[in-house]
C-alpha cells in the first residue's frame, strides 16, 4: 500500500466513509444482538408494585447465561398468561424471579400454578430488584395486585445492611432509574449500543476492582443490636402492611451455594444473620422458607445445582430451572402447611 | 495495564500521537523507552527496580564482553558469573519456594521460615532476554556500537516485556538503526493483529476459561464427561490466550513501526511433538534451542562421548548429543513455565517423548505420508494428557482428573457450551489456515482504504465488544 497524500478532501472522505462504516457495523452488529442478547426497553411502573418493568410483550433473546427466546407478558411480566386480576399469590423478587434464561413454562411463577391449581399466582419479578427494593415496593404492589392469600418474596441475599434497613424502615430506597423518553430512551432502543454500553461500563468497573483487589478490605456489617432492632422493625412494618390486607407474607431465600472439595453442597452466607432473620421473620408472622436444604438434597440424588447454566458458570450466576423447581415446591409446600 | 484494558488503549493513542510528532529517530526511541518504563511501572513500581538492575548488570557485563578479546578466558568468567547472577535474581523471586521446600520435606524439617516473594510480572521472560543478549555478544554475533538506552529498549521494550516473544537482539538491533516514522499503513496493519488477538483473547480464551478454571478448581465433583471436555477445552483455551496475547504484541509493535518474530503457527495440526515445540511458543522453543541445547551438544565433554560411542554404533553416535541435550533441557523447559512438579513433570514428559522420536526417526523407516491424519490426532492426544499435567495445581490434581475421566465418574454435569462451539471452529480456522498457506499461519490483512473493508472492520470490533467475556481476564503467561 502506498502512503497518501495529506489533502482535506481525503481525510473529509475517509472520515465520512468511517462514519458511515460505524453506522452500518450497528446495524448488522443490532441484528446479531437480536439473536444474541437482547433484554429490550425497561418504563417506569406507575403502580410502584416494582420500579420498573419491560414494555407489553418485549421481546428477549439471552445466550449470555442460559438459552431462550420468549416475550414477555402483556403487563411487562414473566407469565405465561397476562391475567393479572384474582391474584392469590404475588410472586416478588430479582432477576431470579424475572427468570429469562429459560423458557417461561419451567419458572417459579409458572410452576406454582401447576402446584398450586387451586391458586392464582402471578410473578412480578423484575431484573434488579433486591430484597430491600421488593420490601419498599410490597405495599404499592399489594395494593395493585389484591393478592387473596400470600405475597411471596423470593430472595438469594437476605444480608442487607443496617444503613438499607434504615432507609426501608423510611421508605428511602432509591428508585432504580428508567428512562421512559429522551435521548437514552431512544439510545436503549438501539440493540448493539445497549449492550456495547453495558459491555464497556462493566468492563471498567473490573479493570477497577482488579486493580483495587490487593489494597480493598472487605467490609462486611456485623450483627449489633442496632441492626437487629432496625431489622425487626422492618419486618414489623411489611408483615403488618401484608395483615391489614388479610395476607400472609412469605420470605423464600436461596442461597447461594458452592461445592467443598469433599464433595458436599454448602451454603455461603453468614450462618448467624441467617438465624437472626429468621427468628425475626417468626416473631413477626412472617413464613420463611430456606430453600438449602431442599437444594442439598437435590443435589445428593442427582448433582444438580440450582444456580448456573451450561453457557455460564455451573453453580452461579442466576437460579435455574432446576432452582425454580425447587423454589416452587419449597413454597408449595410451606403454603400448604400453613393452609393446614 | 494489560493490553485488553481501556487504560492502555489510552496509553497507546497517546504514544503513538508523541512518536508521530517527534522527528527525531533517537528522540522517538528514548520515549519509547520511558513509556516501557511507565508501562512496566504502572503494574507495580517495585518492580521496576528490579528491572534497572538486569538492566544494569546486563550492560556492565556488555560492556566487558564487548572489550575484551574472543576466546579470552575472562570473557567467558564474566559471562558465567553475569549469568549466575541473573539467574539467582530469578531464582530468589520464582524458585526459591519450591526449592527450600523440597529441601526441606526432604530433610524432615519445616519450611515455616522461607520468604515468599511476589513473583514481578515478565521476569522469566526479560531475564532470559538479558542472558540471550549476552551469549550473543559472547558468541561475536553482536557488533558495533550500542549504547545503554538501546540495551534498556530491547530488554524493556513494553510489547514484549511481559509475555514476550522472545527476540533476536540482532533482529531488534537492526531495526533500531532504521527509522521508524508512525504511518497509516502500518497503524492498519497492526490494529486489525491486535484485533485479531483481542478476539482470541476476550472472545474465545477467557470465555473458555471460566469452564476450565471452575472444573479443574475442584474436579473430584464433575462428571467424567465435564472432565474430558475440560482436558479438550484447555488446550484452546491457552492458545488462544497466549497466541492471542502474542498477536496483540506484534500488532502494538507494528501500530509503532517494529517487527516482533512470530509466536505461534498452527501448533495443532503437528504430526509429531518435535513439530509442536516447532509451532507451539516458538521463540521459547528457539532461545533454549540456541542458548542452551546448541551449547550443550557442541560441547567438548559431549564430543568426547560422541567420538567414544562411534566405535560402538555410528547410528548411536550420531544422536547421542541430541539425546543428552534433550534429557538437559526439558525438565529446564517445564521448570521454566513455573516452580511445581507438574511443570517439571510437564517438562520430562515432552523430553521423553521427543527422545522416542530421535530413536524413531535413527532406527524406524522412512514415514508413510498416507498416515499423516493419524499422526496429527496422535500429537493431539498426546499434548491433552501433557496439558492436563500442565494445568492442573498439583500432582494429585492429575490422578483426581484422569481418574475422573477413565471411570466415567458421576457427578455434576457442566458441559460448557462454548468448549461445543469454540474448539472446533478454532480448530476448522487453523485447518483452513493450513491447507490455504501450505501449513504456516498467516494474518488477514484488508486495505482499509476500501468501503467494505471498513463496514467489515468496525462490524468485527463492534462483535467483539459485544461478545467479550467481562470478567477478571489476566494473560495466563504473566504467572510464568
Amino acid at each position: 500500500m502506498n502512503n497518501r497524500c495529506w489533502n482535506t478532501t481525503i481525510v473529509i472522505k475517509g472520515i465520512a466513509e468511517w462514519i458511515i462504516a460505524g453506522l452500518i457495523s450497528l446495524l448488522i452488529s443490532s441484528f446479531f444482538v437480536l439473536i444474541y442478547n437482547y433484554s429490550g426497553t425497561h418504563i417506569i411502573n406507575l403502580s410502584g408494585a416494582t420500579d420498573y418493568k419491560w414494555v407489553a410483550g418485549q421481546y428477549k433473546a439471552q445466550w449470555a447465561e442460559g438459552i431462550n427466546y420468549m416475550h414477555m407478558d402483556e403487563n411487562g411480566f414473566n407469565n405465561l398468561s397476562s391475567d393479572d386480576e384474582n391474584v392469590d399469590i404475588l410472586l416478588m423478587g430479582g432477576s431470579h424471579m424475572e427468570a429469562i434464561q429459560f423458557p417461561t413454562e419451567y419458572n417459579a411463577g409458572s410452576l406454582l400454578n401447576e402446584y398450586l391449581p387451586d391458586y392464582r399466582t402471578y410473578n412480578i419479578g423484575m431484573s434488579g430488584h433486591q430484597l430491600i427494593n421488593c420490601l419498599d415496593n410490597l405495599e404499592a404492589a399489594v395494593v395493585e395486585y389484591s393478592p387473596n392469600g400470600y405475597v411471596v418474596i423470593e430472595t438469594d441475599n437476605i444480608d442487607i445492611s443496617e444503613e438499607d434497613l434504615v432507609c426501608v424502615r423510611d421508605g428511602l430506597v432509591p428508585h432504580i432509574p428508567s428512562y421512559d423518553s429522551g435521548l437514552l430512551y431512544q439510545l436503549q432502543r438501539v440493540p448493539a449500543l445497549k449492550v456495547v454500553y453495558k459491555q464497556l461500563t462493566d468492563k471498567l468497573s473490573i479493570d477497577r476492582l482488579m486493580r483495587m483487589s490487593d489494597k480493598t478490605d472487605v467490609d462486611t456489617d456485623g450483627i449489633s443490636s442496632s441492626r437487629i432492632e432496625v431489622l425487626k422493625e422492618v419486618l414489623n412494618q411489611k408483615a403488618a402492611v401484608c395483615s391489614d390486607n388479610n395476607i400472609r407474607l412469605v420470605l423464600c431465600y436461596m442461597p447461594h451455594i458452592y461445592v467443598g472439595e469433599d464433595g458436599k453442597l454448602e451454603r455461603d452466607d453468614d450462618a448467624e444473620w441467617t438465624e437472626t432473620v429468621r427468628n425475626a421473620a417468626d416473631e413477626y408472622g412472617i413464613i420463611m422458607i430456606d430453600c438449602f436444604e431442599a437444594a442439598k438434597t437435590e443435589y445428593e440424588n442427582t448433582y444438580a445445582l440450582p444456580y448456573g447454566f451450561n453457557n455460564s458458570t455451573m453453580g452461579s450466576g442466576h437460579l435455574n430451572m432446576v432452582g425454580h423447581e425447587i423454589v416452587a415446591r419449597e413454597i408449595a409446600k410451606a403454603i400448604e402447611e400453613d393452609k393446614g | 495495564m494489560s493490553f485488553q484494558t481501556i487504560p492502555f488503549f489510552a496509553f497507546l493513542i497517546v504514544l503513538i500521537f508523541v512518536l508521530a510528532v517527534t522527528k527525531n529517530e533517537k528522540i522517538r526511541q528514548i520515549e519509547l523507552l520511558l513509556a516501557s518504563f511507565l508501562f512496566y511501572g504502572i503494574w507495580d513500581w517495585r518492580f521496576l527496580g528490579l528491572l534497572f538492575l538486569c538492566i544494569g548488570i546486563t550492560h556492565i557485563s556488555g560492556r566487558i564482553l564487548s572489550n575484551s578479546k574472543n576466546g579470552e578466558e575472562s570473557q567467558k568468567t564474566v559471562l558465567s558469573i553475569s549469568i549466575v547472577l541473573l539467574l539467582i535474581i530469578l531464582g530468589i523471586f520464582k524458585y526459591l519456594k519450591f526449592f527450600v521446600s523440597g529441601l526441606c520435606n526432604v530433610l524432615g524439617l519445616h519450611d515455616s521460615f522461607t520468604l515468599n516473594f511476589v513473583l514481578p510480572i515478565g521476569i522469566s521472560f526479560y531475564i532470559f532476554t538479558c542472558v540471550g543478549y549476552l551469549i550473543d555478544i559472547y558468541r561475536g554475533e553482536l557488533t558495533g556500537p550500542i549504547s545503554l538506552y538501546q540495551e534498556a529498549l530491547y530488554i524493556a521494550f513494553f510489547p514484549k516485556i511481559l509475555q514476550g516473544p522472545f527476540q533476536k537482539a540482532s533482529d531488534f538491533f537492526k531495526q533500531l538503526k532504521e527509522k521508524h516514522p508512525i504511518t497509516i499503513d502500518n497503524i492498519s496493519s497492526g490494529i486489525q493483529i491486535f484485533l485479531f488477538g483481542l478476539i482470541k483473547k476476550l472472545v474465545i480464551a477467557d470465555r473458555l476459561g471460566l469452564f476450565v478454571d471452575n472444573v479443574y478448581m475442584n474436579p473430584s465433583v464433575y462428571s467424567g464427561a465435564t472432565l474430558l471436555l475440560a482436558a479438550l477445552t484447555y488446550p484452546m483455551q491457552l492458545y488462544c490466550d497466549f497466541s492471542g496475547y502474542s498477536d496483540m504484541a506484534v500488532g502494538v509493535a507494528r501500530m509503532i513501526g517494529y517487527e516482533l518474530p512470530q509466536n505461534f503457527n498452527i501448533p495443532f495440526l503437528s504430526k509429531n511433538v518435535a513439530e509442536y515445540w516447532r509451532r507451539w511458543h516458538m521463540s521459547l522453543n528457539i532461545w533454549f534451542r540456541d542458548y542452551l541445547f546448541y551449547s550443550l551438544i557442541r560441547s567438548n565433554w559431549v564430543n568426547d562421548l560422541r567420538k567414544k560411542a562411534k566405535g560402538r554404533s555410528k547410528k548411536f553416535a550420531k544422536m547421542l548429543a541430541p539425546l543428552i541435550g534433550m534429557i538437559i533441557v526439558w525438565p529446564l523447559v517445564g521448570l521454566w513455565h513455573g516452580a511445581s512438579w507438574n511443570y517439571i513433570l510437564y517438562g520430562c514428559l515432552y523430553g521423553l517423548l521427543m527422545i522416542v522420536g530421535l530413536i524413531g526417526d535413527t532406527y524406524g523407516n522412512k514415514k508413510n505420508s498416507k498416515m499423516d491424519i493419524l499422526r496429527i490426532i496422535r500429537t493431539w492426544i498426546v499434548t491433552l494428557f501433557a496439558l492436563i499435567i500442565f494445568r492442573a495445581q498439583d500432582i494429585s490434581t492429575i490422578g483426581i482428573i484422569l481418574k475422573g475421566i477413565f471411570t466415567w465418574q458421576r457427578g455434576i454435569s457442566y458441559i460448557y457450551t462454548w468448549s461445543l462451539i469454540f474448539v472446533p471452529v478454532v480448530m476448522l480456522i487453523c485447518i483452513f489456515a493450513y491447507e490455504k498457506n501450505s501449513g504456516e499461519g498467516f494474518y488477514i490483512q484488508l486495505d482499509l482504504g476500501l468501503f467494505r473493508n471498513k463496514v467489515i472492520f468496525c462490524t468485527v470490533s463492534m462483535l467483539t465488544i459485544i461478545l467479550m467475556y467481562v470478567g477478571e481476564n489476566y494473560f495466563m503467561y504473566f504467572q510464568f
